[in-house]
């Protein structure tokens, strides 16, 4: 009898261990942080893990789905994966980082100098202008702890939540941490930086989340510069249509590139394709002093070039 | 691409795998750059040695009532089971004709549902849960797709879920539905009702008069060794009629020939299909498939197959309709 034939016989006690042991392995790999404080996790709070995934509720009814869309035990396990992990994404979207995440995304959108770009679009301006701050987080950190519009000091419960702060010095110190990265940074980026401003520590893994693959810029003010525009122009109708396919893809592999991009090209000559794209587009934004301007108007051409 | 999970990557890590599971994870984590980073900041290990002590937290006797029995035909308010290779769900019937039936899908873990989802509560469905039915997602699937009957919903509860989904049909209709939340069950829903037979593998006819002819067989031969009438063997070479299993297997001795390719392809009728879908028949299909060692849409042809010579001898190829089911059970029962 195999373990899903005893979930669709509502003999749910063989399942349970399995459910254990997918717990305590996302808890591991997603670097859950333990209950209340505690440094490590202990026996008990496994044990109330388990007890909360089990839990009235949600709990039967997540079992009861596990026995219906599976086909087979492998297929089980992956559900059961895939289960655990909404699961453990559900507790972390409590904690302080997640919540100030949100409360970023609300105050950025309504800030006229930035922009919220996907992820595509991130790895092309990132490449471009990754100069400034160089993926040196440390270098932020250090810029929002100079920012003397500050959120007021932590309360008494500190340990559980992020301190009450108000609009005015969240935009402050977004303005001052994307200024000094100059280039597009990933909302959770922004808010690991900006949580350490506020003294919250990272608290659980941004792999879990499902908003991951927004990125947010900082720009001068728009519209774009006209010299900005022709000098993107320029650059843009160097490019051939396959220049322009993996213009999104200038942080990722010639792998990556040449399976999600299609130019019909394999992955070793679209490596070489790539290479020969970064040193070109180097070139042509070296020594620009607009690059963000210019990149934007790069951005919006290759929006407008996806579009036909 | 089909990651391992936390589970496979964490025992991975620790040497937990048997070789042939790690060897597969190993090849994954060559090509994936994001689980080779969740395998370089793994947390320290924390396999327990203690026993898991939470209470299995729910019986209802619906599900187990529902996949222990053999199911009849569907009826409207019946909730059911679908299952076809690797896709499986919930759906509630709206209404049902010999060969397709019309569906709602419904889940249990209603983390994903949204304002568009009718509501039927845990008394009122028959799986001691509660239940969303996504009534957007009105759909067609074939009949055998059905695996397991749950039983009925409350009345009251049908006649809601019945008028919305007309409503939000007519919504889908004019192309203003929001898709959203109702991908994934869509995804699975829509291979369902796509789901089909497996396709009978192209062959040339053999020309079995010329190979018998070729071989020096005479008509009287061979009818003496497949143990039927010489009659009966003009018209398996005139294609008349198909050989049975044990015919072919004579035949393909006798006249030295593939036994594979003499299983001809023959016209399945669409009522013998349709007989074959009944969920019935699935549970006994099932274990045919097992084993034969193949699929359950291929179990399904084979069966067909078998079927039309036993038809052919039973009611001849002009006297009347066969009774398929009929035909089915006896079949069905003489795989013990």
């Amino acid at each position: 009898m195999t373990l899903l034939d005893h979930l669709r016989q509502e003999d749910w006690t063989p399942a349970i261990p399995l459910i254990d042991r997918a717990l305590c392995a996302g808890v591991r790999i997603r670097h859950i942080p333990a209950p209340s404080g505690h440094a490590n996790w202990l026996e008990e709070d496994y044990e109330e893990l388990l007890a909360e995934f089990l839990a009235a509720g949600r709990g039967p009814a997540r079992l009861v789905q596990l026995a219906i869309d599976a086909v087979d035990d492998q297929h089980l396990r992956g559900l059961l994966d895939k289960t655990v992990k909404w699961f453990l994404a559900d507790r972390a979207r409590e904690d302080p980082l997640p919540k100030l995440r949100r409360t970023l995304r609300t105050i950025l959108d309504r800030m006229p100098t930035v922009i919220v770009v996907d992820t595509a679009t991130v790895s092309l301006a990132e490449y471009c202008h990754r100069d400034q701050w160089g993926g040196d987080e440390a270098k932020l950190v250090a810029v929002a702890a100079a920012v003397t519009t500050g959120p007021p000091p932590w309360g008494a419960d500190a340990a559980r939540e992020g301190p009450p702060t108000d609009k005015e010095s969240f935009e402050a110190l977004c303005a001052a941490i994307l200024k000094a990265a100059g280039a597009p940074l990933s909302l959770n980026i922004l808010t690991r930086i900006v949580g350490k401003r506020l003294q919250l520590h990272r608290r659980w893994d941004d792999r879990l989340d499902d908003d991951v693959s927004v990125g947010v810029i900082a720009t001068g003010s728009p519209p774009v510069s006209a010299s900005a525009r022709v000098l993107a122009v320029e650059i843009w109708d160097e490019l051939d249509d396959q220049d322009r396919e993996l213009m999104t893809y200038l942080d990722a592999g010639g792998r990556l590139a040449a399976r999600e991009a299609r130019i019909g090209l394999a992955k070793s000559a679209t490596q070489v394709r790539l290479d020969d794209l970064k040193s070109r587009m180097a070139l042509a934004l070296d020594g620009v002093t607009d690059k963000i301007d210019v990149i934007r108007a790069l951005i919006d051409l290759h929006a407008e070039w996806n579009k036909r | 691409m089909t990651h391992p999970t936390d589970l496979e990557l964490a025992q991975f890590v620790d040497g937990l795998l048997n070789e042939q599971d790690a060897d597969v994870v190993r090849r994954h984590l060559d090509g994936c750059a994001a689980c080779r980073a969740l395998v370089a900041d793994i947390g320290p290990a924390n396999w327990s040695r203690r026993v898991p002590t939470a209470a299995a937290p729910f019986t209802s006797g619906g599900l187990k009532e529902g996949f222990a029995n053999v199911p009849g035909d569907p009826q409207p308010g019946e909730l059911w089971h679908l299952e076809w290779e690797e896709d499986a769900a919930l759906a509630l019937v709206l209404a049902a004709d010999l060969s397709s039936v019309h569906i709602v899908p419904v889940v249990v873990d209603t983390d994903a549902a949204d304002e568009s989802v009718v509501w039927i509560s845990a008394d009122d469905g028959p799986l001691g849960v509660e239940l969303a039915a996504w009534v957007g997602l009105v759909i067609s699937v074939p009949l055998g797709v059905l695996h397991a009957s749950f039983g009925s919903v409350n009345a009251a509860a049908f006649v809601q879920v019945r008028q919305a989904a007309a409503t939000e049909r007519s919504l889908a209709s004019s192309g203003d539905m929001i898709i959203g939340g109702y991908a994934h069950i869509a995804a699975v829903i829509g291979r369902l009702s796509a789901a089909k037979w497996a396709e009978a593998p192209a062959q040339d006819p053999i020309d079995l008069r010329k190979r018998a002819q070729d071989l020096g067989i005479s008509v009287a031969t061979l009818a003496q060794g497949l143990a039927v009438a010489p009659g009966e063997v003009t018209e398996l070479f005139r294609g008349q009629r198909a050989p049975s299993p044990t015919e072919v297997e004579a035949l393909a001795n006798i006249l030295q020939i593939d036994v594979l390719k003499l299983r001809r392809t023959p016209t399945i009728p669409e009522d013998m299909e349709r007989s074959i879908e009944r969920p019935a028949w699935r549970p006994r299909l099932r274990d045919r498939a097992r084993k034969l060692g193949i699929s359950e849409a291929a179990a399904r042809r084979q069966l067909a197959v078998d079927l039309l010579p036993v038809a052919a001898r039973t009611t001849g190829p002009t006297r009347g309709r066969p009774d398929w089911n009929q035909l089915i059970a006896e079949l069905l029962a003489d795989d013990g």
